[in-house]
């Protein structure tokens, strides 16, 4: 007679079988706690080299979109100005040399990141360091590729018609640069972490 | 507690217009996404914008006593590259040719550089030049004028490859099928296409007719950009509606166009409609006309009480400063296509007063050199 018409299927259940709203949510927590133990029960050791993998990947696939979108947006720029003004096609080809830059920090960082992990005695506390520092590296790498992709294209347009503003769009280059080497700069020192890291005996 | 609670059953759109009534508010993750395709020519604009004559310029150009003077203080100006090499005598007409062919290769410029839906948006702008100069060429070959100089004197923003082959077609419809149905009017023809005679009064009825679905369609490809971009435009045309519906009234006072004629060239949006409209249909003189402006709510009744009674001569003057107004505004907001539109219709204006002004000075009547100037830009408001 006290029945509910709506619902999701899981007060729909318990109701069903006649359970409470504490009962339920004491069996909500008994459901997690025993999830935890059971994580700790298994060797969390062996999943580590998931997180490591994953972590190199990153680093060197978000750089890679970084460089990517750095590389198009620019080229679209200097596509439209080389019309008009080919003789400032070499000079601003710097966007696109810089965005592939960022690459080239994706790849070192995924190369230090999974020469450091080895089939045997990789702990997870190792996996997370590695991921974490490939996805430091990776995630910077695509933030500089967007800043150096947009401020390109508008930095080569603008140069083709005021020459004077070569210095100042270089250094917006720069400091979009600078952002991909902190996050280059981060990630080592975390991948070196992980990899001095000795599991205690 | 019945305030907050009325505007959270509103839809969020709705909301946040009626919160974003001023200017600078953010409409949504523009100042993100705006300046990667279209920030550079945001740039070119605002720069074309502080290099408007100023307050300054206006006061020596309106002291000028000969057209060589004129081109003196031209040379101060943005506009030296194109009138420094123009020999003299100078005649009136040159100076604004000349000044008028900067501005649209300042409007080119801005145009290469775009990409869509900025490029949409400025083709846009040069589709009314279109409708003008199809008119122009239709009516005076209508004249038995010559080819050629009524092809100098189309504008050039409004130019089609195929403009000079308009005097071939005697009627609507060969007009459309001949030559307009390669442009992009096309889509505004299908009320006009008719097999009637192109005389003085039609070809007026197909201008407004032409420029009245240019407008809807304007407004419905506005709306559809969404954000700052849609409720200044939206204004902006609105007004526009507006001020097309009472010149379309004043024009056709004592002429032949009947009321139901004059009620299908009216647009479908505007303060003035609905009720308006029907005002407008049924008046017979200038007085009535301004009636309706008075009885109108917002800018319309602003402009009736400067007017002086019985005469509609400064009226255009005050429809243009109103629209420098709304395009000053514009200015005020970023990450919005509107200031692409401000800019050429203040561009616009600055070659009218151009005009005036060397208008005035050829034909010696610089008393009067201050009357038909309309302000520019935000320093003169």
């Amino acid at each position: 007679a006290g029945r509910h018409t709506e619902g999701t299927r899981v007060s729909r259940t318990c109701t069903g079988i006649g359970m409470q709203s504490s009962t339920r949510l004491a069996l909500f927590w008994a459901v997690v706690a025993l999830c935890a133990t059971g994580a700790q029960a298994a060797d969390g050791d062996q999943v580590a080299p998931f997180f490591g993998f994953m972590g190199a990947m990153s680093a060197l696939v978000f750089s890679c979109m970084g460089a990517a979108y750095g590389t198009a947006k620019s080229g679209v720029g200097i596509a439209s100005m080389g019309v008009m003004r080919p003789e400032l096609v070499m000079k601003s080809i710097v966007p696109v040399v810089m965005a592939g830059v960022l690459g080239i920090y994706g790849l070192i960082n995924a190369v230090i990141i999974s020469t450091n992990i080895h089939p045997e005695g990789y702990t997870l506390f190792q996996g997370y360091a590695h991921l974490s520092s490939g996805l430091a590296c990776g995630l910077s790498g695509l933030a500089a590729g967007m800043a150096i992709g947009i401020t390109g294209d508008a930095g080569v347009r603008a140069n083709a018609q005021q020459p004077k503003l070569f210095t100042g769009i270089l250094l917006i280059f720069i400091f979009s640069e600078a952002l991909a080497l902190y996050g280059l700069i981060v990630g080592i020192i975390l991948a070196s972490a992980g990899s001095a890291a000795v599991k205690p005996e | 507690e019945g305030g907050p609670r009325l505007a959270l059953r509103l839809s969020p759109e709705k909301g946040r217009a009626m919160a974003a009534a001023d200017a600078g508010v953010a409409w949504g993750m523009e100042g993100l996404l705006f300046n990667a395709k279209d920030g550079y020519n945001e740039g070119i604009v605002r720069g074309l914008k502080s290099g408007l004559l100023s307050t300054q310029d206006y006061a020596n150009l309106t002291q000028c006593e000969t057209l060589d003077d004129v081109k003196l203080h031209l040379c101060s100006t943005d506009y030296v590259s194109v009138i420094q090499n123009e020999p003299s005598p100078l005649h009136p007409s040159t100076i604004v040719a000349r000044c008028t062919q900067k501005v649209v290769e300042d409007f080119e410029m801005v145009r290469c550089q775009a990409s869509e839906p900025l490029a949409t948006f400025l083709d846009f702008l040069t589709y009314g030049h279109m409708i003008d100069n199809v008119v122009l060429i239709v009516t005076g070959s209508l004249h038995e004028r010559d080819m050629q100089e009524l092809l100098d004197k189309c504008h050039p923003l409004g130019m089609f490859d195929s403009i000079a082959t308009l005097a071939v077609a005697s009627n609507m419809r060969e007009l459309y099928r001949l030559v307009l149905v390669d442009t992009p009017l096309a889509p505004y023809f299908s009320e006009c296409v008719s097999s009637e005679d192109l005389d003085e009064m039609n070809v007026e009825i197909m201008r407004n007719v032409l420029y009245k679905a240019y407008l809807a369609d304007f407004l419905r490809f506005c709306e559809s950009l969404g954000g700052a971009t849609a409720h200044l435009m939206r204004q902006i045309l609105h007004f526009e509606a507006d001020r097309r519906a009472i010149n379309i009234t004043i024009n056709s006072l004592d002429t032949e166009l009947s009321r139901d004629d004059r009620r299908r060239l009216f647009s479908d949006f505007g303060a003035l409609k609905p009720s308006g409209h029907l005002d407008l249909v049924a008046c017979d003189d200038f007085d009535q006309v301004r009636a309706v402006m008075d009885n109108t709510p917002g800018v319309l009744s602003v402009i009736a009480s400067r007017l002086s009674i019985s005469s509609d001569q400064l009226l255009e003057k005050h429809f243009y400063q109103e629209e420098q107004k709304m395009c000053a505004a514009a200015f005020l907001e970023q990450f919005n296509y509107a200031i692409f539109y401000a800019i050429l219709k203040m561009r616009e204006q600055e070659i009218r007063n151009v005009t005036w002004i060397a208008e005035c000075v050829a034909q010696d009547c610089r008393n009067r050199v201050t009357d038909g100037l309309v302000s520019v830009g935000l320093e003169n408001l």
